[in-house]
């Protein structure tokens, strides 16, 4: 006969930081947010067990319709970076939609935040989005 | 002292009237199997029943209870007159993927047994005896004999057409996973439980 268990990771996620898309300028009808080197990137930390690896999946693009019903269309696409410490600009970028990464030493690994909002056929109005990231211990 | 030894030997060769007996006999052995089935929870022990997600470092032990669906019961048929010897060896811990890798997750077994014959597993559970966590070995009567009354009569002789009484005793496996430990890596951990039941003898 036998005893078993299975055991997983406790990973948790904490937003540090909201992605801000207020303060850059509108560049050709875009908003643009480099996860890698803007300081307006949204940065989150992962916490689990040092040397795991961890399957980040999160939704790449969106479309957001104006809640107003004016018909306004803003599409976003988002891009994260990582790194396992926190130093913005030593992050890579992770590839789209779905990555591999391994949590560092002291537990922790870090995603920034970033997008490109395309918002030249966006109306005066309000756009309501939440970025949704999923992760799996492996 | 020579002639006595002499005078001995002569009466025994002189001896001419011889008388013997003949006695048939034969035995009859009635069916002495002792089987073992499992009658709850067949696949063993298995903590996520208790708990479904079990994280690594939780300090809190995951605890299967005499009480809990997951308890593995045991059903043993035996004579009903025998005395049942179990034996139990588990591995202290459970092991990732069963293998020896060094770190084991803290395992503590649970036994209980019951041999009064209750009918349901209900009963059954409530009237059982649990074992002490050190004891590794338990001998128990197949139905347990009514302390302070007069011995019953010894077990009928077997002989053909004579169908020998068997009864049920139960075994409930049961125990406690944990801590978990925080250095160890997710995935399926497993461990050994063997249990031996031999009748007794009562050799001493």
């Amino acid at each position: 006969m036998s005893a078993t268990a299975t055991i997983i990771d406790n990973l948790g996620l904490v937003t540090m930081r909201d992605v801000d898309l207020m303060s850059p300028t509108i560049i050709d009808g875009k908003i643009t947010v480099s996860p890698v080197t803007s300081p307006y990137a949204g940065l989150m930390r992962i916490a689990g067990r040092a040397g795991s690896m961890v399957r980040i999946s999160y939704l790449s693009q969106e479309t957001l319709i104006e809640t107003g019903g004016s018909g306004g269309i803003v599409r976003a696409n988002y891009r994260i970076s990582g790194f396992e410490n926190d130093n913005q600009a030593a992050s890579v970028l992770l590839d789209i939609g779905e990555a591999n990464v391994r949590i560092g030493k002291d537990g922790f690994y870090y995603i920034w935040l970033g997008a490109i909002i395309d918002v030249e056929r966006a109306t005066p109005g309000g756009y309501v989005s939440e970025f949704i990231i999923e992760m799996e211990a492996n | 002292m020579k002639k006595n030894i002499l005078y001995t030997l002569l009466s025994l060769c002189l001896a001419n009237d011889l008388h013997a007996q003949r006695i048939n006999f034969s035995t009859y052995v009635q069916d002495e199997t002792i089987t073992l089935n499992i009658v709850s929870n067949p696949l063993g022990l298995n903590f996520n029943d208790k708990q479904r997600i079990i994280i690594v470092g939780d300090q809190t032990p995951v605890v299967i209870d005499i009480n809990d669906n997951p308890t593995v019961v045991i059903e043993l048929d035996a004579p009903i007159e025998y005395d049942l010897t179990v034996e139990f060896t588990w591995t202290p811990g459970l092991s990732y993927l069963g293998l020896d890798t060094g770190t084991l997750v803290p395992f503590n077994l649970g036994i209980a047994y019951n041999n009064t014959g209750e009918f349901t597993d209900f009963d059954r559970r409530l009237a059982a005896v649990q074992v002490p966590s050190s004891y590794r070995t338990v001998t128990l009567p197949v139905r347990r004999r009514t302390a302070g009354g007069p011995p019953l009569p010894p077990p009928t002789p077997d002989y053909e057409g004579f169908v020998r009484p068997r009864g049920k005793a139960y075994l409930f496996v049961y125990g406690s996973l944990g801590p978990i430990p925080s250095n160890i890596r997710s995935g399926n951990y497993s461990g050994t439980i063997d249990i031996f039941v031999n009748y007794n003898e009562n050799n001493f």
